[in-house]
């Protein structure tokens, strides 16, 4: 996602795509996974963990991110601009000779 | 619901007044057996014992009744889950103690066990922590991880975190009323338009918050902080002879009911 003003069709339907689907499987899936790998510590049963835990989350991430978070981006995405607090402006890549 | 200190409940139990450091090596202690008890011995009976011990931990520090709601309502969940779905991982044989009629669904005593046990696996650590966050102030929680030569820019990050929470939970209820005066209904209409309703709330909090982030970066530099390696503090933590008794009596305990619970009892 490169443009996250959300004053684009592009913009919106990139933000679908990978902040409300790709981001809310690859949340759930990587919870889970953790969760899984370290049952020993946790204590969790693996069928709660896939069965209910990951499609909670997912499901749960997706609702909320696809109803709040373009209009709050959408509100928000000015005045972090402007105060430079974007992290496009916080972070410089170095680039390869 | 009042959050004025963060999470730390002012109070002058036993657990205040012992070193926050006792109280992280208590709270391991507990993960420990906690986890040994979990997945080797699997005793429902060992693990009652701890999750009564960090209970009677909590509630001798008399926590406000949201803890006692919190932690009541979690540990009824924990068990239903893990009562539902660890027997599925049982292993075969056992004496059967249940049998669902149309599923055909056999709950032995193996799976009874394991299921106990796993789910105080999962709560004694969560309540020791949160024992040790109810009865220690944050700053002396950033102290005890200084002393413990974790770098101090590092161990501030959490510690910020704990004292933002009181801010940011007064900054909601302000925004909050201020909305509500203006006519918005946060109680009124369908879950996804209610849902909505809270970008009102949220945009005005975001924009506090960063605000206040910045100000607060401002206020750290100009007072030198990360300048020094190493940081002095005005009010020193002191490990007493009460701490390492208390320490002890724990381990003593966890030890002697291990060694009773294993070598003589038949569950």
């Amino acid at each position: 996602m490169k443009d996250h003003s959300l004053r684009s069709s592009k913009s919106v339907f990139e933000f679908y795509l990978w902040g409300v689907l790709v981001g809310s499987i690859w949340c759930s899936l990587y919870i889970s996974w953790w969760l899984d790998l370290a049952q020993g510590i946790v204590g969790l049963p693996p069928l709660f963990i896939w069965g209910w835990f990951a499609p909670f989350v997912m499901v749960n991430n997706a609702i909320v991110t696809a109803i709040v978070g373009p209009a709050l981006a959408y509100v928000l995405y000015p005045p972090v601009k402007r105060w430079g607090l974007h992290w496009s402006d916080r972070i410089t890549f170095i680039e390869k000779s | 619901m009042s959050f004025e200190y963060g999470l730390y409940v002012p109070g002058r139990s036993i657990f205040h007044r012992i070193d926050p450091r006792a109280k992280v090596i208590w709270a391991l202690m507990v993960l420990a057996f906690s986890i040994y008890n979990g997945n080797y011995v699997m005793n429902p009976i060992y693990g009652g014992i701890i999750y009564a011990s960090v209970l009677i931990a909590l509630i001798s520090s008399k926590p406000t009744n949201f803890w006692y709601r919190l932690f009541g309502g979690l540990s009824a969940t924990i068990l239903f889950f893990s009562l539902i779905f660890w027997p599925a991982s049982a292993p075969p044989g056992g004496e059967p103690l249940l049998t669902i009629p149309v599923l055909g669904w056999k709950y032995t005593d193996l799976a009874l066990r394991l299921a106990l046990s796993k789910a105080f696996l999962v709560l004694s650590p969560i309540i020791a922590i949160a024992t040790i966050f109810i009865t220690s102030k944050p700053g002396d929680l950033f102290q005890a991880l200084v002393r413990w030569k974790f770098p101090y820019r590092l161990a501030y990050i959490p510690i910020l975190a704990l004292r933002f929470l009181p801010t940011v939970i007064v900054e909601i209820r302000i925004i909050t009323d201020a909305q509500r005066s203006r006519a918005l209904e946060l109680e009124k209409g369908s879950i996804p338009s209610r849902i909505r309703k809270y970008v009102a709330v949220f945009v005005p909090l975001m924009i506090r918050m960063m605000k206040s982030a910045l100000e607060l970066g401002v206020a750290l530099d100009s007072k030198g902080f990360g300048a020094m390696k190493t940081r002095t503090f005005s009010r020193e933590l002191k490990w007493r002879i009460y701490d390492t008794l208390i320490l002890i009596m724990f381990i003593a305990l966890y030890v002697i009911t291990l060694i009773v619970v294993t070598r003589f009892l038949a569950w």
